[in-house]
């Protein structure tokens, strides 16, 4: 028994570990470090919803669990800069790749929104649910969540703008 | 899952929705996660058991403190049994019997075993005015009743008395407990 729910967790983990770990980057923003402890969380309280939901649908909980916990993050815990003494090195164009700037681009200003409007722009945009599944992950009302994401994106416009530039 | 129509999206959206799904670098799931994800599933069984302990002591503390309070409270709220009714026999001053309606001086009446016939045998029905005791006689009072005889139950005292219409003495000399059930 415990070893079939061991066996068909750790399958399930090692299978969706990457997609979600992407998933939980977006979510905080591109923070690496704060993504896998986020994900780890998740992965425990999984383990221990396993028998009941294991054989149902394990990643809708763990991305309702990353979400809210994301969504809820800053008013637990102070995520913001830090200073240092040294300027880590910034990524330029040409010693990195198209695909890695353009990440680190969206991280950035995903960083800049606040964590509810960020996590309603992931859930829709990433995961493509619509607003109503958006609110049920995030636990609040369809207009609340229909709001944090277009002003979400109405911000990332802002911010994003010179990289995607408007057609026509 | 019904997911979202991307038609609707305009050209920045589009665009957002391509660069999140082409910024997703493989992260293998390595031994250093499956050691940090074991140790977090022993911590948070740690702390169930303690959560699980912990609600368990105070459930029994909460089930012993209420067992403690109950007597308390049982003596001074519950409720109080009935009040003792006057009893009718031996302290009406003079007992001078009244003879019942359906009672003829020979001591024969209606032989009904429902005891709803006349009111010397109901006991509801008969004003307390009307009740009478007569002097109780043991050999009468503890006749041994008959198929016909009617039963009176006092329900104050408990006591239950066999009357016998055939067989007893003028009603003058039974002891029927007529219409004092419910007369208070």
């Amino acid at each position: 028994m415990e070893q079939s729910r061991a066996d068909g967790f750790d399958g399930f983990v090692a299978a969706r570990w990457s997609a979600l770990f992407h998933l939980a980057c977006l979510l905080v923003g591109g923070d690496r470090h704060r993504a896998e402890d986020l994900l780890q969380e998740a992965m425990v309280k999984l383990w221990f919803a396993w028998p009941r939901i294991g054989e149902e649908a394990p990643e809708p909980y763990v991305r309702r669990i990353l979400a809210r916990a994301a969504a809820r993050s800053a008013r637990r815990r102070w995520w913001g800069e830090r200073p240092v003494e040294q300027l880590p090195d910034r990524a330029e164009a040409g010693d990195v790749s198209a695909v890695v700037a353009e990440r680190s681009r969206l991280e950035v200003a995903l960083a800049q929104l606040p964590p509810a409007q960020r996590a309603a722009v992931v859930l829709r945009y990433y995961q493509d649910l619509p607003d109503r599944q958006v609110a049920e992950v995030l636990g609040c009302p369809v207009g609340t969540a229909r709001s944090h994401a277009s002003r979400g994106v109405a911000r990332l416009r802002r911010i994003l703008g010179d990289v995607i530039e408007p057609v026509g | 899952m019904d997911h979202f129509d991307h038609d609707q999206f305009d050209h920045f959206e589009r665009e957002l929705a391509r660069m999140m799904r082409d910024s997703q670098e493989t992260t293998p799931f390595e031994a250093k996660h499956r050691t940090r994800l074991r140790s977090g599933v022993r911590s948070g069984r740690r702390v169930r058991t303690a959560r699980k302990a912990v609600g368990s002591a105070l459930a029994v503390a909460g089930i012993g403190l209420g067992f403690f309070l109950l007597p308390h409270d049982r003596v001074d709220d519950r409720p109080q049994a009935p009040l003792p009714r006057p009893a009718l026999s031996p302290t009406l001053p003079g007992p001078t019997p009244t003879l019942t309606p359906d009672t003829t001086p020979s001591g024969t009446t209606s032989p009904t075993p429902t005891g709803s016939t006349g009111p010397s045998s109901t006991p509801t029905g008969t004003p307390a005015g009307s009740s009478t005791t007569s002097s109780p006689d043991p050999s009468t009072t503890d006749t041994s009743a008959p198929p016909s005889g009617t039963e009176t139950t006092g329900a104050p005292t408990g006591r239950s008395t066999l009357t016998s219409p055939a067989t007893s003495p003028p009603a003058t000399e039974s002891s029927a407990t007529v219409g004092a059930a419910d007369s208070g």
